[in-house]
């Protein structure tokens, strides 16, 4: 266990097993969004309530899912980092940062499209928006303070506490924002639950779009994660080797 | 093992130094702020211009001051306590006593709550202080004077707790500008929706038991969490 | 699985008369799967560029020093 711990410490190792995993996981990516993005364009019912903009909660719901996942992930890598000092792990937070800001970016703009229709205006201070928008910010945050500190050691650590303060704060943002939202929630047109019970053919190409989303994620994190083992490492034999073969 | 002395009496005599590292150190600190009359001064006048800019800028018509006072005097004291923060830890590292501190045998925890309490009597206190004034200004319903004074007094605490954490984060680095505040303000919304909620829903009659339990909770987190993590991070950003 | 939802091609991109919203959705999707792809790729590519011209540049520096360091042995 041990050894396996700090052989995936090892940016190289990592870069090696990385690089055979990864036509595996565009495979897989390329079949699960395939089936998945057919299925919500064409085979999707319409909702009864929300007509065809039903077929936006399959772009939707799997990245704001996913953008959730990103803040967790970051502390925990910030944790390896201050704990056991491992380098790939710093890594591995500095380019989920990036992801992170992209995702909830996304899932911002894919929820106020998505509410347009329901809520008739393009923005509003949904509990879900704004906590999204919220988080957001954080992720700016992390990415600025990593961008002002010049020591590379230094960055890292000073990211590690932050995402691990903000990882603290997000759920208590998340219920602070829905407390603050319950009296000034905005009559909505149609009700909006993904929780609501629904047939199977309306939530199983749903989870075959979040598994793909997914894979994307694993995808892009991998191929910014090497390039950033690229640049630590260009000093190092293996690295000039790997530049002069291609 | 030349020390026989009984673990009870080792014990007291470290909590009694570190009573008295933590007396000193705060009231160093206070001293040093009241020899610089400005830094006491400057955050409670940027709160007051502030406030007195939203009349200026939105209008002087009553009915639509007294809706937005609540929102309009919290945010405000948000940003003044922002911007008073950039000398909780600055000049201390320029000079070099911050390394000293580091250096001290104390826990860092204490020593830095020492240093964020005799902040906050010097910059959040005035501000709290100040706030019934402002609000009559603002034309805010007068049953919610209290409300807003008690919210203010639990809530700043709890900015300067997180905000010195973003400090200590950005202390070494040689041109700051906004990063403090890109880190920061994020992390303080939920105290800023709970305290401007109690003013407003107060203002409509409800009851604010829970808000002022939920700013408490808060105050209480950030009392146990935020020196940790403000005492890691300036470690990072001494050395 | 149920059967495909729209008679023709008209009725698919009109969407119910959500065309806008839907289409715009899965147009932002596409562009943030492309960048977010590709743009790792540019980067990976740049860096081996820079490094190749950085190799060239340091081995040729290296021959000038050597150079140097000759010239500097003659005349002693």
């Amino acid at each position: 266990m041990w050894l396996w711990f700090s052989k995936l410490g090892s940016p190289r190792w990592f870069y090696e097993l990385s690089g055979k995993w990864l036509p595996w996981l565009y495979a897989a990516m390329v079949v699960f969004m395939a089936v998945g993005l057919t299925w919500a364009l064409l085979f999707v019912p319409a909702d009864y309530q929300q007509g065809e903009t039903i077929r936006i909660m399959y772009v939707h719901v799997p990245v704001a899912s996913i953008s959730l996942a990103c803040f967790p992930l970051m502390a925990v890598a910030g944790t390896i980092t201050l704990v056991w000092r491992m380098k790939l792990a710093d890594m591995v937070a500095k380019c989920v940062a990036p992801i992170g800001a992209w995702f909830s970016g996304l899932a911002l703009l894919s929820g106020a499209i998505w509410g347009e229709p329901i809520w008739g205006v393009w923005w509003t201070w949904d509990a879900r928006l704004t906590s999204m928008l919220i988080q957001f910010f954080l992720f700016i945050g992390v990415i600025a303070l990593r961008s002002a500190i010049e020591s590379q050691d230094a960055a890292a650590k000073a990211c590690a506490i932050l995402a691990i303060v903000g990882a603290i704060n997000v759920p208590i943002i998340k219920y602070s924002v829905e407390w603050w939202n319950t009296l000034h929630q905005p009559a909505s047109r149609i009700s909006m639950d993904p929780m609501a019970p629904n047939p199977p053919e309306i939530w199983v190409p749903l989870l075959i779009m979040i598994a793909g989303v997914y894979l994307f994620f694993i995808i892009t994190l991998l191929l910014r994660t090497r390039n950033e083992i690229l640049v630590r490492e260009r000093r190092s034999k293996w690295v000039q080797d790997l530049v002069r073969k291609g | 093992m030349t020390d026989k002395s009984p673990v009870s009496v080792a014990d007291t005599q470290t909590l009694t130094s570190l009573g008295k590292a933590f007396r000193s150190t705060l009231s160093r600190d206070l001293l040093i702020a009241f020899k610089r009359r400005n830094d006491i001064l400057n955050p409670v006048m940027f709160f007051l211009i502030v406030v007195s800019l939203f009349p200026l800028g939105v209008s002087p018509d009553p009915q639509q001051l007294s809706v937005i006072a609540a929102g309009v005097i919290w945010v405000s004291a948000l940003l003044a306590s922002m911007l008073s923060l950039d000398n909780l830890f600055r000049a201390d590292y320029e000079d070099g006593s911050l390394e000293q501190l580091l250096l001290s045998p104390q826990p860092l925890y204490f020593m830095v709550l020492a240093k964020n309490i005799s902040h906050w009597l010097v910059s959040g206190l005035p501000v709290v202080l100040l706030s019934p004034v402002l609000a009559y200004m603002l034309y805010l319903p007068s049953e919610a004077y209290g409300t807003l004074f008690i919210s203010l007094l639990i809530g700043t605490p709890v900015l300067s707790l997180f905000g010195s954490i973003g400090v200590a984060l950005t202390v070494g680095l040689g041109s700051r500008g906004l990063i403090l505040a890109v880190i920061v303000l994020p992390l303080t919304t939920p105290v800023l929706i709970v305290g401007a909620k109690a003013v407003a829903d107060v203002s409509f009659g409800l009851p604010v038991g829970t808000h002022f339990a939920i700013l408490g909770a808060m105050l209480a987190l950030a009392l146990t969490i935020a020196p940790l993590a403000s005492a890691a991070a300036l470690k990072i950003s001494v050395n | 699985m149920s059967e495909i939802q729209f008679n023709s091609l008209a009725e698919f991109l009109q969407m119910g008369g959500y065309a806008v919203h839907v289409w715009l959705v899965y147009l932002s999707f596409a562009v943030f799967i492309g960048y977010n792809l590709l743009s790792p790729r540019f980067s990976r590519q740049q860096f081996i560029r820079t490094q190749k011209r950085r190799a060239v540049r340091d081995a040729e520096e290296r021959q000038r020093m050597e150079k140097s360091a000759d010239t500097t042995d003659d005349r002693q």
